[in-house]
């Protein structure tokens, strides 16, 4: 019995000093790793809507209105979707016409040198000026299809490029349906 | 301190570079450097990421060495662990931003690394703060320096370049299997077979 005792009270203690521990690191850590997240986010959504000076949350991190002076110049979408090794997090804006203004990549786990050539420039700028119809693979659909696939990572390319033609579409019904 | 003391120490602080390197003769952890060593910079992180790990915990651990009745030593070893885990992982956060997002899930998972939990069960239970200190320093200084070297490798052979930077000529096509998991064994594999050829010869350890 006193063994069981002493158990629990030393379980207790060390779990309690782990608990106030972390308590301190995070206290100490938080605001930094909260601004770094959002500046990149900012960053990002402006990269993707050149031009725009305010960015109006319309779905809560979500859906973003982007407006210059006034107007509304189009909207910028966050997509999580599942690659060939874990989850992507992108984001992308079109223009009041639809066409695709900028693709970024803000978190990805693929394989260096493969799939993670999804955030290069190479990849991503292909996105620009394109219309929903043409984002598929050129393999996938040739007659429509005007994103080239990297080499050696189909399924990388395709689960961008099909995220994003999704939330398009999905967006596109929404707007259709609603009246707006 | 005694001379004695003084070169024990030393042995428990050399002792992980070569003779009992946590990744080519101890074996354990191969999880972590299978999955950071895809270019020189994660791997460089992540070896010094795990050192901090393995510092603390192995100081802490033998320093409550006595006050921890032995049938609840695992759960208080794994509270330690992963207390220091989670230091890391948020300081990388806040301070290193661009290096924990590529090292990704794999700083929390040193959690379940089990080089750490391994040397808290078979040494600093057993062993004084300074001797467990310096096994720490080891431990870390080994895997750092064979996990950045096969880093090294997958980076300069499969991606043509180290830390970043282009090394091979522009014609050089990478072998891209070195930085894809299969890679990561086959260096491992030649890396302990050139250990063993070094510590036979200069070490007259048996074949």
């Amino acid at each position: 019995m006193r063994d069981f005792v002493k158990m629990i009270s030393i379980l207790f203690i060390v779990c309690g000093l782990a608990a106030g521990s972390l308590a301190v690191v995070n206290a100490v850590t938080k605001e930094r790793i909260a601004t770094y997240e959002k500046r990149r986010r900012d960053a990002a959504l402006q990269e993707v809507c050149p031009g725009a000076d305010e960015f109006k949350n319309v779905a809560p991190d979500r859906v973003w209105e982007a407006w210059r002076k006034g107007q509304k110049v189009g909207e910028v979408f966050l997509s999580q979707l599942q690659g060939y090794s874990g989850a992507i997090t992108v984001v992308f804006g079109i223009d009041s016409e639809g066409g695709v203004t900028g693709l970024q990549v803000l978190s990805h786990t693929e394989t260096p040198g493969l799939g993670a050539k999804i955030a290069t420039a190479h990849f991503k700028d292909q996105f620009r000026n394109k219309r929903v119809e043409q984002l598929s693979l050129k393999k996938d659909d040739p007659a429509k299809g005007q994103i080239d696939a990297i080499t050696g990572a189909t399924i990388s390319s395709r689960a961008v490029t099909g995220a994003v033609r999704s939330t398009l579409e999905s967006f596109n019904k929404e707007e259709a349906g609603g009246g707006k | 301190m005694t001379e004695t003391g003084f070169s024990s120490l030393l042995k428990e602080l050399t002792k992980g570079f070569l003779k009992e390197n946590p990744i080519l003769v101890i074996m354990l952890g191969l999880c972590a450097t299978l999955a950071c060593s895809t270019s020189a910079t994660d791997a460089l992180g992540m070896g010094l990421a795990f050192s901090f790990v393995m510092l603390g915990s192995n100081v802490v651990v033998a320093s409550i060495r006595k006050l921890v009745p032995s049938q609840v030593r695992i759960p208080v070893f794994i509270t330690v662990i992963s207390t220091f885990v989670t230091i890391v992982d948020y300081t990388l956060k806040a301070y290193f931003p661009a290096l924990s997002q590529s090292l990704g899930v794999f700083v929390p998972l040193i959690v379940v690394n089990c080089i750490v939990m391994g040397r808290a069960e078979a040494f600093s239970s057993k062993n004084t703060v300074m001797a467990s200190l310096m096994d720490g320093i080891g431990m870390g200084v080994g895997f750092t320096f064979i996990i950045t070297l096969i880093g090294a490798i997958r980076e300069a052979i499969g991606n043509g370049s180290l830390f970043g930077h282009q090394v091979m000529p522009a014609l050089y096509q990478p072998f891209v299997i070195l930085i894809l998991p299969p890679g990561a064994f086959l260096v491992i594999g030649f890396l302990m077979a050139l250990h063993r050829k070094v510590m036979i010869t200069f070490y007259k350890e048996d074949g």
